[in-house]
């Protein structure tokens, strides 16, 4: 009885710490954000109206205009508009979001943001570093200080964020045609066939190492192989695939050395199974990574401060 | 027998290519993560630079409309000196947040011109100002951000040890200044 009772508290323990061993696994994995700025989701086109303060026809022709001037000038500006800020300054959060959705060609940074806080009753153009000499200071804050705010004031948000648009066209200054609400956006279908690519490839590439690895009979050859990949991984991404990769070569060995037989051999039926499962136990493939949104994402530009703020 | 041998000593090598290849990718993180920070830092002394170059616009344009001479530009000229004459980090950054009290008292004066103030091309100016100060914030954020990132990578377990060996040190973080929190005070009897 007592030992029972030993044996269960003993158990119970270990829950614990497993518990506890998982949570820290966890907070290892995922990379932690710093600071108050919270995404407001992924980018779902050029114009992204978080706040509801567009009506759904002009919505569609700003986006129109940006897409077809995406396609003209390369050129990337979006418009959004969020209900409030939440204890950080406009220019912060508009340089978060920059760098998060990254607007603009990367290395080009040819990116602009239109970012308007309802209640706040605030505004900011956030300008691409490779920009920067065509949309200045100057005339952002002309746009923000005078061609803006007279619409916000009637709340006129169509019309405000129109002229907001056109205005920074114009001063960006590249020859550009607004389009009647034609060419509407492209689909872009080349992420997803490039990356359903690599993920057949990957699969085969398990099966592939599995049936190596199980045949070697060597317990560590999985760890060799998982440090390559892992120095490999490591050296692009982040340090610590390499450890991790390490440990999962070992164990994927492990798995299919002992497995091997059981599965391969008897014409188990969940033979096929296990590279699948390490691939949803998030392996190194982040399929997420690939193209963001419908209408392609964005370039991965970065921006750097520049712009102005304004007020209505 | 001699069997047993030869696989020990395969795990013996095995672990060894495994530690090199640890210690070879840890120092490369190390560096390029050093390189980030310093890299960083000079995004931040572009910055300042940047300011610099508007602050003779600014202080001219003030002076023509002040029509006297404030404490104020000494000040600021004072500061500059300062920053032209700083070697390390610290110094810059202390030099720099000098110019910052500075530079917020002029604005501050500025209020008292109300012809200065609706001048087109003073408008303009404290647009770029804006701008720059905002340039600034982001760019010193970023550093902080880097110099974190990177005194975490020195101290974390497996690759403190790599840090020790090679003898990367710690990063200093950019502290807001003091000065910049509080409203500059406006005193008109210099």
């Amino acid at each position: 009885m007592f030992g029972l009772c030993h044996f269960l508290v003993i158990d119970y323990r270990n829950l614990v710490i497993m518990r506890k061993l998982f949570a820290l696994l966890i907070l290892l994995i995922i990379p932690v954000s710093v600071g108050a700025y919270a995404s407001p989701g992924a980018p779902t086109g050029y114009v992204n109206d978080f706040a509801r303060v567009l009506s759904p026809q002009a919505k569609t022709e700003l986006e129109a205009m940006l897409s077809s001037y995406k396609e003209q000038t390369d050129n990337e500006i979006s418009v959004v508009t969020i209900q409030r800020l939440t204890d950080e300054t406009i220019e912060s959060y508009a340089v978060r979001l920059f760098e998060d959705w990254g607007i603009g060609k990367h290395g080009k940074d040819n990116g602009a943001l239109f970012l308007i806080s309802v209640d706040d009753r605030a505004m900011r153009i956030e300008v691409g570093y490779g920009l920067e000499q065509s949309l200045t200071d100057v005339e952002s804050k002309q746009i923000v200080a005078n061609v803006v705010p007279p619409y916000f004031r009637n709340d006129d948000y169509d019309e405000g964020v129109r002229a907001g648009v056109v205005a920074m066209i114009q001063s960006i200054g590249a020859d550009f045609e607004a389009p009647a609400a034609a060419l509407r956006t492209q689909s872009n279908e080349n992420g997803g066939i490039v990356w359903g690519n690599f993920f057949w490839f990957f699969i085969f590439g398990f099966m592939w190492l599995g049936s190596i690895l199980s045949r070697s009979r060597s317990w560590w050859a999985g760890g060799v192989v998982g440090a390559i990949f892992g120095i490999i991984v490591g050296a692009t991404v982040s340090w610590w695939w390499s450890p991790a990769l390490i440990v999962a070569g070992l164990v994927f060995d492990y798995l299919v050395s002992t497995k091997y037989k059981h599965i391969f051999e008897k014409g188990n039926a969940s033979a096929h199974r296990w590279p699948w499962i390490f691939l949803i136990g998030g392996g190194p493939n982040r399929w997420d990574k690939g193209g963001r949104g419908g209408f392609g994402g964005f370039g991965g530009g970065m921006s750097g401060g520049g712009g102005a703020s304004g007020r209505w | 027998m001699a069997k047993k041998k030869i696989k020990s000593s395969w795990i013996i090598i095995g672990i060894v290519i495994i530690l090199v290849l640890w210690l070879w990718s840890g120092y490369n993180t190390l560096v390029k993560k050093d390189e980030t920070v310093n890299a960083q830092w000079a995004n931040v002394e572009t910055s300042y630079q940047r300011r610099f170059d508007l602050i003779p616009n600014v202080v001219n344009t003030v002076k023509g409309a002040a029509q006297q001479d404030l404490s104020v530009f000494s000040a600021i000229a004072d500061a500059r000196t300062r920053y032209a004459g700083a070697g390390s980090i610290d110094e810059k950054a202390a030099a720099a947040t000098q110019i910052e009290s500075a530079l917020s008292r002029l604005l501050v004066i500025v209020e008292n011109y109300p012809t200065l103030k609706s001048q087109e091309s003073f408008l303009a100016l404290t647009a770029e100002l804006e701008g720059t100060e905002n340039r600034i914030n982001v760019e010193r954020m970023r550093y902080n951000q880097d110099v974190k990132d990177y005194n975490i990578a020195i101290r974390v377990v497996p690759k403190n040890i790599i840090a020790k060996m090679f003898g990367f040190g710690a990063h200093e973080l950019f502290e807001s200044s003091a000065g910049a929190e509080t409203a500059p005070t406006v005193d008109f009897t210099n």
